[in-house]
């Protein structure tokens, strides 16, 4: 027998949880080579613009199934990136400002796209891009240890926190494995390019693998949210650790801390304080934020000292 | 681009509409845009209509000068910080008993939050290893969230009018009342009339920071003014353009106004026109169509007015460049038929 109280947990709690760690955690390691090549403003600008391809996608297959999805964003984050190039090219516009107008521009038409049909659905509206639905991942959990590992109760799990935890062990193989080309690349794409690495295919895959967690992470934290994840936790690590391997260990397990943390703080210690809990996603975005704040206090104290400046970010 | 469709007009009549906005009966909604457009739309409709058009000729005078001075992004970094001085003005107010929605009071939230926003990501880009990029996406991204998670808080006040709260996200211009179009319009002429005033010294400061500092010009003053100027604008906004979108009004016409000139007079009154026309169309175009918000649709007319400069422009332009480059040919393939110097040498 289950406990009914852990039967409770694992009914309301224990998927958005696992949902939102492991996405939280996923964005932080792809968002730890953004950071670190100086393109968080490129992670800004993806999450922004997928929107328009999330909702074509929804509109034409009528589902929220992640194929569809997934060519959609990919398709919209394509169609801005190569826009932003032109307008660079063209109109000889700086690179941020040509940034901000293209994805603000996406958001918008996706926005519209969204408000226009928003009769019509409720699984994708406004609020779930604002802060994603962790609320609608309800588990009719079993009662018996027996049937946790079979049984149709497992049939009935949400199918967004496994994908997460999928997503989130396939990047981290990715990563593990071709982590020789990440560090070249990372630190000097022309000496890479040289001895034939092909930056280009490291950041290209680097980029589809952002795509797909930004996709993925809609349900769990909404995709404004997301750029929180991806940017905080890796800002937070480079405050702390000169080295790339333990940057990248420390920026996935902050994320992930942020994850659990936030969620715990929003369910469990809200109630208590105030009265209700508040939105768990941003919870973990603003805690992901807080932890930077905390970091760059500490960096600024430490940084007269000599020795700490390493190559500015 | 932005013709709507008829079958966006269907869920109209379960929308609610408070403004007296809605397409009368017997007509196509092509003429209502248009009657709309040509202000006979009602008096609380052209009230809200000429308070945007304010809006924009500020958002690209103001804007103009953040772009020169690459500050663009500092605006999205604002507008997302509002989320939470907005909610917490909200929760204040209703916790001293206030039923009323007090859009000065939200202003005043938005503005303080937007405040802090903009000094943590000077201070973080200052004092810290981390460039300005990666501090205004971290600083927007993390406000934002929790700005919704005190949006969240206010779900818990009852009786209150919080419905307002979600429209500030996006923008709506059919639930402003006169009286919200009357603050945004003195908010965003006093933004343009401290950038006309202060039009000398601030382009100045843009093109060359040293020579205005040798002349004995207050730089960082001037950029924290300018910086106040964004955040007005940004403020002014909140209601018809929303939170998540303002940014856009200051980048977009300043953009396409740079197309057309390189001189910073010319540009200014050409990115106040573009700022303009974006509003009064988009806004007008959902005052016809309230299930879209005014927001999205004022920054599509911007962004299409954008995107026809950036083809047609004079100087700038893909056509002009690409007809240059046809005549530079011919004339190099002309001048190798008669056997003169090639072309890339001396005379060429």
């Amino acid at each position: 027998m289950i406990p009914p109280g852990l039967h409770e947990f694992m009914t309301l709690d224990l998927m958005p949880l696992v949902a939102v760690t492991a996405s939280a955690a996923t964005l932080a390691l792809l968002g730890s080579f953004l950071v670190l090549r100086r393109q968080a403003m490129l992670g800004d600008a993806m999450a922004h613009s997928v929107l328009p391809g999330l909702v074509v996608a929804f509109l034409v297959t009528g589902s929220r199934a992640a194929g569809p999805m997934f060519l959609g964003a990919t398709a919209a984050a394509a169609l801005s990136g190569l826009t932003i190039a032109a307008i660079i090219r063209h109109g000889r516009v700086e690179r941020s400002a040509a940034i901000g107008l293209v994805y603000t521009t996406m958001f918008a038409l996706g926005v519209l796209l969204l408000e226009l049909n928003g009769g019509a659905n409720v699984d994708l509206d406004v609020d779930c891009v604002l802060s994603g639905q962790l609320e609608l991942m309800f588990w009719n959990a079993p009662t018996t240890w027996g049937e946790v590992l079979g049984g149709p109760s497992l049939a009935g799990m949400p199918p967004q926190p496994l994908r997460l935890v999928g997503l989130l062990l396939a990047s981290g193989a990715a990563v593990v494995v071709a982590w020789p080309l990440l560090r070249a690349v990372a630190f000097d794409a022309a000496f890479a390019r040289s001895r034939g690495l092909y930056p280009t295919a490291v950041s290209a895959g680097l980029m589809a693998l952002t795509t797909l967690a930004i996709v993925l992470s809609f349900d769990a934290v909404g995709s404004i949210l997301a750029i929180a994840l991806l940017t905080c936790p890796p800002a937070t690590a480079r405050l702390l650790t000169d080295r790339m391997g333990p940057y990248v260990l420390l920026s996935v397990g902050l994320g992930g801390a942020a994850g659990l943390l936030g969620y715990a703080l929003a369910t469990r210690a809200a109630p208590l304080l105030l009265g209700a809990s508040v939105d768990a996603s941003g919870t973990v975005a603003a805690l992901s934020g807080l932890g930077l704040a905390l970091a760059a206090a500490w960096s600024a104290r430490g940084r007269s000292r000599p020795g700490l400046s390493g190559p500015d970010l | 681009m932005l013709d709507v469709p008829c079958w966006s007009l269907a869920p109209l009549a379960s929308a609610s509409i408070t403004g007296a906005t809605a397409v009368s009966v017997g007509e196509g909604p092509l003429e209502a845009w248009v009657r709309v457009l040509s202000f006979g739309g009602g008096y609380n409709t052209n009230v809200v209509l000429l308070g945007t058009i304010l809006l924009g000729i500020s958002a690209g005078a103001v804007g103009s000068f953040a772009m020169l001075k690459g500050r663009a992004l500092v605006a999205d970094a604002v507008s997302h910080a509002s989320l939470v001085g907005v909610a917490l003005a909200f929760l204040l107010h209703a916790a001293l008993g206030q039923q009323e929605r007090s859009m000065p009071l939200l202003m005043l939230g938005a503005a303080l939050s937007g405040a802090c926003a903009v000094v943590s990501i000077e201070w973080i880009a200052r004092n810290t290893r981390l460039s300005p990029e990666t501090a205004v996406a971290t600083v927007s991204s993390a406000s934002f969230g929790a700005g919704i998670v005190a949006l969240s808080a206010t779900r818990r006040v009852s009786g209150a009018d919080r419905a307002g709260l979600d429209e500030l996200i996006f923008g709506s211009t059919a639930s402003m009342t006169s009286a919200d179009a009357l603050l945004m319009a003195v908010l965003a002429t006093a933004a343009l009339g401290a950038t006309l005033a202060l039009y000398r010294v601030l382009t100045a400061v843009a093109f060359n920071e040293r020579f205005a500092r040798s002349k004995g010009l207050p730089v960082q003053l001037l950029d924290a003014i300018l910086a106040a100027l964004v955040g007005a604008v940004a403020m002014a906004g909140l209601q018809a353009v929303g939170m998540l979108l303002v940014a856009a009004l200051l980048v977009a016409p300043a953009a396409t106004a740079r197309l057309w000139t390189t001189r910073v007079a010319p540009m200014v009154l050409v990115a106040a026109a573009a700022g303009a026309s974006a509003a009064w169309m988009g806004a007008s175009l959902s005052a016809v169509t309230p299930s879209a918000p005014a927001g999205p649709l004022i920054i599509l007319s911007a962004a299409s007015t954008f995107l026809v400069s950036l083809l047609i422009a004079p100087q700038r332009g893909v056509l002009s460049g690409w007809l240059r480059h046809r005549r530079v040919a011919a004339a190099a393939r002309r001048v190798a038929a008669v056997g003169g110097p090639r072309p890339g040498g001396d005379d060429a």
